[in-house]
């Protein structure tokens, strides 16, 4: 156990360094707080004219609206910094070097999904700045922000193991971008395809598989524990189908 | 050490390898020779664990590299064809991070990246990205990182390749020393490297282990033969050979001398003897060589019989 978590280490803190010697991270990050910036300063200056309406709160008017953005920025995101996770290691050879390695293989995907989302926890926790300089301003509901906060925290952590999966399906990292697309696509608006089915239950189930119903929900403060374990399941489904596929490389080859 | 026992692998209808056997002992340095397509690429995958075969075990250091591939690769030291590197690592970070995924601790990892960094002489370029260094020098931080652990078993796929000669040289030598210490595979298509480092070698074509044995084995397999070039009649130096040899032979006129060649190459003091009748009957002798196979004319006529017996 121990030397699995010290590869595990090892592998975090080479895929971090790796993510921030990345220049496509810098310009992500930079249009990243753009658009955040943009749309908080667009939610506030209507907020700030009254348009929001008397009855909402600032944190209702402004910081949710922009954490929504912020999910979405996320999903479009992660696939772009996901892709060359393993890829790139796939073309270059390396992973056959690590595989040979007596590393084991989840040491190598739980190393490489957690030095992802460590950077992305740096995308989130600028978010962070928002409502702290909207708390200089008025009253903001901390419960709430830190609920959304964590809300994307997860969301990111599954979209992340979604992506990784694809790096580790094919070499090519625009192919493993856009198979990423394709499947939080599919994941994300499942409940317009639930439409489709006549049986009652397996709309139901679609419903359930969607993540745009549990994003909703757990940033308008509904912190359930089915939509907490929802996306903890989405992640460690693929981080587990991710690990099988580097297994099946020792036996299919 | 390493046991390899009627390996098949399938590739859809190709066979790229059919029945491959031999074994390396402790200590052993196989040359695995073969031309590039021939099979030995995805026989080194297999041994490593990379690829699956579709019938035949492999085992090395007593474990099966399919059923037993974890406690394998703990004595394994490995470089791909293709030595892959992180190129935004410095050589140093790079050697400690793969021998902390080898199990090592902070100080043994660093011990071990120092050693093998000096090991093939890269002391001087420890603190540089790899990326900036030139292909010798990422190819031999490549070696040094099959060596990190001091593995029982080394396998090494090409570790020539891209080296300058003087590097060449040095990967040799390094290699050489390890005979007795490590138990090493080494492939390659380079005839001089397998001569010069390797205590066993063992020939793969068309999926096929043609030959095997020691050098000497191996060379001493191929017959040698006799040149006789003299002046003068050339049913006189035939004569002379069928009654001090006792064999026929084909005289051949070659730039004004007639020459025959015996097969195999007689004792030396049947030559001695075969010189005193030639000048006897009254011939000019002006050659009488013993010619020994090389492992390059060991290597072309494994490769040409099997390529025969293919079109056959």
């Amino acid at each position: 156990m121990t030397t699995f978590l010290s590869q595990t280490r090892l592998v975090f803190f080479r895929e971090f360094r790796a993510l921030l010697a990345t220049p496509l991270y810098y310009v992500l990050t930079g249009i990243f707080f753009l658009l955040t910036s943009m749309i908080y300063l667009v939610m506030l200056l209507e907020f700030v004219r009254g348009d929001a309406g008397s009855t909402v709160n600032v944190t209702e008017s402004v910081v949710r609206p922009m954490f929504h953005g912020v999910h979405f920025f996320l999903m479009v995101q992660i696939p772009l910094l996901t892709m060359r996770v393993f890829a790139e290691d796939r073309s270059s050879g390396m992973l056959d070097l690590l595989q040979t390695t007596p590393a084991r293989d989840w040491a190598l995907v739980m190393g490489k999904f957690l030095g992802t989302l460590a950077g992305i926890l740096l995308y989130i926790a600028l978010t962070a700045l928002f409502p702290l300089l909207t708390a200089a301003m008025g009253t903001v509901e901390w419960p709430v922000i830190i609920g959304s906060l964590a809300a994307l925290v997860l969301g990111s952590a599954a979209y992340i193991a979604v992506g990784i999966f694809f790096s580790a399906v094919t070499e090519a990292q625009v192919v493993a971008a856009v198979l990423s697309y394709v499947a939080l696509f599919v994941i994300f608006f499942a409940s317009y395809f639930a439409d489709g089915f006549q049986s009652v239950a397996m709309k139901q189930a679609v419903d359930h598989f969607a993540v745009m119903e549990h994003i909703s929900s757990i940033l308008s403060g509904n912190i359930a524990a089915m939509n907490v374990v929802y996306f903890i399941a989405l992640g460690s489904i693929f981080l587990f189908l991710t690990a099988r596929l580097l297994e099946s490389r020792r036996w299919s080859n | 050490m390493i046991e390899v026992q009627g390996l098949t692998k399938h590739y859809g209808p190709t066979r790229s390898l059919q029945d491959v056997t031999f074994s390396v002992a402790e200590g052993e340095v196989l040359g695995f020779l073969g031309p590039n397509g021939a099979g030995k690429s995805t026989t080194m995958k297999i041994l490593v664990g990379l690829a699956r075969a579709t019938s035949g075990t492999a085992r090395i250091g007593g474990f099966d590299v399919q059923t037993e591939n974890s406690r394998m690769r703990s004595i394994l030291g490995y470089l791909p064809e293709s030595a892959p590197l992180y190129g935004d690592m410095t050589v140093d970070g790079f050697l400690r991070f793969m021998a902390g995924l080898r199990g090592l601790g902070h100080r043994d990892a660093k011990r071990e990246a120092e050693r093998t960094t000096a090991a093939v002489n890269l002391q001087k370029e420890r603190t540089r990205l790899l990326r900036n260094l030139s292909k010798g020098t990422r190819q031999r931080a490549a070696i040094a990182q099959a060596l990190l652990g001091d593995p029982k078993v080394l396998i090494l796929d090409e570790p020539t390749v891209g080296l300058d000669p003087a590097q060449i040289n040095d990967v040799r030598e390094l290699i050489r020393g390890m005979r007795g210490r490590r138990t090493v595979i080494l492939s390659t298509h380079i005839l001089s490297e397998v001569e010069l480092t390797c205590s066993r070698v063992a020939i793969i074509n068309a999926g096929r282990v043609i030959a095997s044995g020691t050098r000497d084995e191996l060379i001493g397999a191929q017959s040698t033969s006799l040149f006789v070039a003299v002046r003068g009649e050339g049913a006189k130096l035939s004569a002379a050979v069928a009654e001090v040899l006792g064999v026929t032979v084909e005289v051949k006129p070659q730039d004004g001398l007639v020459t025959a060649r015996v097969r195999p190459c007689p004792s030396e003091a049947d030559r001695a003897r075969l010189a005193r009748a030639l000048v006897a009957a009254d011939l000019s002798l002006v050659e009488l060589r013993a010619e020994h196979a090389s492992l390059e004319d060991v290597f072309l006529s494994a490769i040409g019989n099997r390529r025969e017996d293919t079109a056959a």
